[in-house]
């Protein structure tokens, strides 16, 4: 909620406390590696943050995406924020995502589904211009997404059920461009 | 020139930190917690001295906790509370059922009634209850020891039984060497037992024909004599196999249902049934009824029963030496049935109940005349005021003057 007040402010470019604030995002395609893992070691990401930048230092705003495990899809949406060290072509920043990763994109039947769980991302990254207009970003972070596999009635007989809860800890590198 | 070669190091600098994060992170496992729950049964032992000296006799009566066997007599009907009991209904008007007391009997699972004689069973005993007065039932006369495969050693100081557990285990791992846990689940390994006490069941099935009293357990057929029927007395024991579940007497004959097949056994000596056919089917569990031509042999696949296929099976039994079985038709989960005249009553556990014209026996599938699906249900009595039918929910009575149009009178409800 504070994030999308967040943008509708940035969208009139009004002036806060003193600070320009302007709409902003970063859209980043990337991979996922975890060395001992459950669906595949290797994973891949897409996101896209829209948000509100604060100065040149801090942004807030929210970040969707889609995940795939290779055996499992989540889509977290998740409040995000970016703090920069501003240099005038490579900046380094720190980012963070905390958010719900949803499984709606899995087949749902009586005997078998899954529920998302909370994602948490940080980040960190460079970004760097390579003209007035372009500019890209790379980083490296840690993801972790809590995710259950519900079966009922399983090879345990009629009225068994079975969760299996995972925590999906996956090195993250991505790399994107900011419109 | 001097800018860019700052721009260089800052950049050189925190791919350096990239670099090392990467190093840490690059060593990242997942993990995941396993919870199963499933029902099972686990073994109980006793002492029989500790045993006999449960208290067994008439209480005030209690809502219906769990139904077990239920049985017909006169106006009462009686509900076996699993292990524990009978509950007596008052059930003149089957429209409003009352229940009037609890006999508590340990480890009861089945009974019948014999001239104001109610049998039961009490673990490794059989009791009788003298239920003349309705109000002011006694207990009569216990023979010990008549169901001793529940014995654990020879010198019968202590049985053995099953009680029906809920078991949830917990474990968890990581991605390292991951096979996949349902990969693992279907092997039985892992961390869980597996549920491999339930063959283990030792419900006895009762029933009266020409002055005996029968009692199958999973491998024998158990004779009383109850001509007397305040004093049974044990016969003997007839060795059947093993998985034997049912039993139905049909004119002289007895029908015993069992995991691989039915056994027919002429009963016209009812101290010395001789056996006449099995008639023999894959492993499924299967009760039986009959009419003067035809056996209804219903099949379930099940936690006891895997390889068993969901089915009814009608045998010609007009030559009892040679039940030939005459068509099959595919089922949902069959359990109990109960056949009236040409109306046959088939409980599809949790996809309720069907009933069905058996006139033809060869049409039987295009005869579907109702099935109910708003209750599990389990089994089924017709009645002569009333259609029968317990579930998990409870004990249900219907209207069946109209076999096509059950009307449900009332329901029991378990609490």
């Amino acid at each position: 909620m504070l994030a999308a007040a967040m943008v509708g402010m940035a969208a009139v470019g009004s002036p806060l406390l003193g600070q320009t604030i302007n709409y902003t995002n970063e859209t980043e395609i990337g991979v996922m590696w975890s060395e001992a893992n459950f669906f595949s070691p290797v994973a891949a990401t897409v996101q896209t943050f829209h948000g509100v930048q604060f100065g040149r230092v801090l942004s807030m705003g929210l970040t969707a995406g889609i995940d795939e495990y290779f055996g499992l899809h989540v889509v977290p949406i998740a409040v995000g924020s970016r703090a920069a060290l501003p240099r005038k072509r490579v900046s380094p920043y720190l980012g963070v995502e905390v958010g719900y990763g949803f499984t709606w994109l899995e087949k749902k039947t009586s005997g078998e589904w899954y529920d998302g769980g909370t994602v948490f991302n940080p980040t960190i990254g460079l970004r760097w211009k390579v003209s007035d207009k372009d500019r890209y970003l790379i980083n490296i972070g840690y993801k972790r997404q809590a995710v259950a596999k519900h079966t009922a009635d399983t090879v345990w007989g009629p009225g068994s059920f079975q969760t299996a809860a995972y925590t999906l800890n996956r090195m993250t590198v991505r790399f994107g461009m900011i419109f | 020139m001097e800018r860019k070669s700052d721009l260089r190091r800052l950049s050189n600098s925190w791919i350096g930190v990239l670099l090392a994060v990467a190093a840490v992170f690059a060593s990242c496992n997942d993990q995941v917690e396993h919870t199963v729950t499933y029902k099972t049964q686990v073994p109980v032992y006793w002492e029989v001295n500790a045993f006999r000296s449960m208290d067994v006799g008439v209480k005030p009566p209690k809502g219906v906790t769990e139904t077990g066997k239920i049985y017909v007599y006169d106006d009462y009907l009686f509900i076996n509370e699993p292990q524990k009991g009978i509950h007596i209904v008052d059930n003149r008007n089957p429209s409003d059922p009352k229940n009037i007391n609890f006999i508590s009997v340990p480890g009861n699972v089945d009974m019948a009634v014999n001239s104001n004689i109610l049998y039961a069973d009490s673990y490794i005993d059989l009791l009788a209850f003298d239920i003349s007065n309705i109000q002011d039932i006694k207990l009569v006369e216990r023979v010990e020891d008549v169901f001793p495969n529940m014995f654990v050693n020879a010198e019968r100081s202590k049985f053995m039984t099953y009680k029906d557990t809920v078991i949830t285990t917990v474990t968890t791992e990581d991605g390292r060497g991951w096979g996949g846990p349902w990969f693992e689940f279907a092997n039985g390994s892992g961390d869980f037992s597996a549920p491999n006490y339930g063959q283990g069941g030792s419900m006895a099935r009762f029933t009266l024909m020409g002055g005996h009293l029968y009692a199958v357990d999973d491998h024998s057929l158990r004779l009383f004599d109850v001509h007397q029927a305040d004093k049974p007395q044990f016969v003997k024991d007839i060795m059947l196999g093993w998985g034997i579940e049912t039993i139905f007497p049909y004119k002289e004959r007895l029908f015993i249902g069992s995991m691989t097949g039915m056994h027919i056994y002429d009963a016209s000596t009812p101290s010395a049934p001789e056996p006449m056919a099995v008639y023999q089917h894959i492993m499924a569990c299967d009760p039986v009824v009959v009419n003067d031509n035809y056996a209804f042999v219903t099949l379930r696949s099940g936690t006891m029963c895997r390889l068993g296929e969901n089915a009814l099976h009608v045998l010609d039994i007009k030559d009892l030496y040679h039940p030939k079985l005459l068509k099959s038709y595919p089922m949902e989960n069959p359990h109990g049935l109960g056949i009236r005249g040409s109306n046959l009553y088939i409980c599809e556990g949790d996809f309720g109940l069907k009933s069905f014209n058996v006139a033809d026996v060869l049409r039987i599938g295009e005869n579907l005349l109702e099935h109910h699906k708003d209750r599990s249900a389990i089994d089924v009595i017709p009645a002569p005021k009333s259609l029968i039918v317990t579930g998990p929910d409870g004990v249900c009575q219907y209207d069946y003057s109209n076999p096509a149009k059950l009307r449900l009178l009332s329901i029991i409800r378990t609490k």
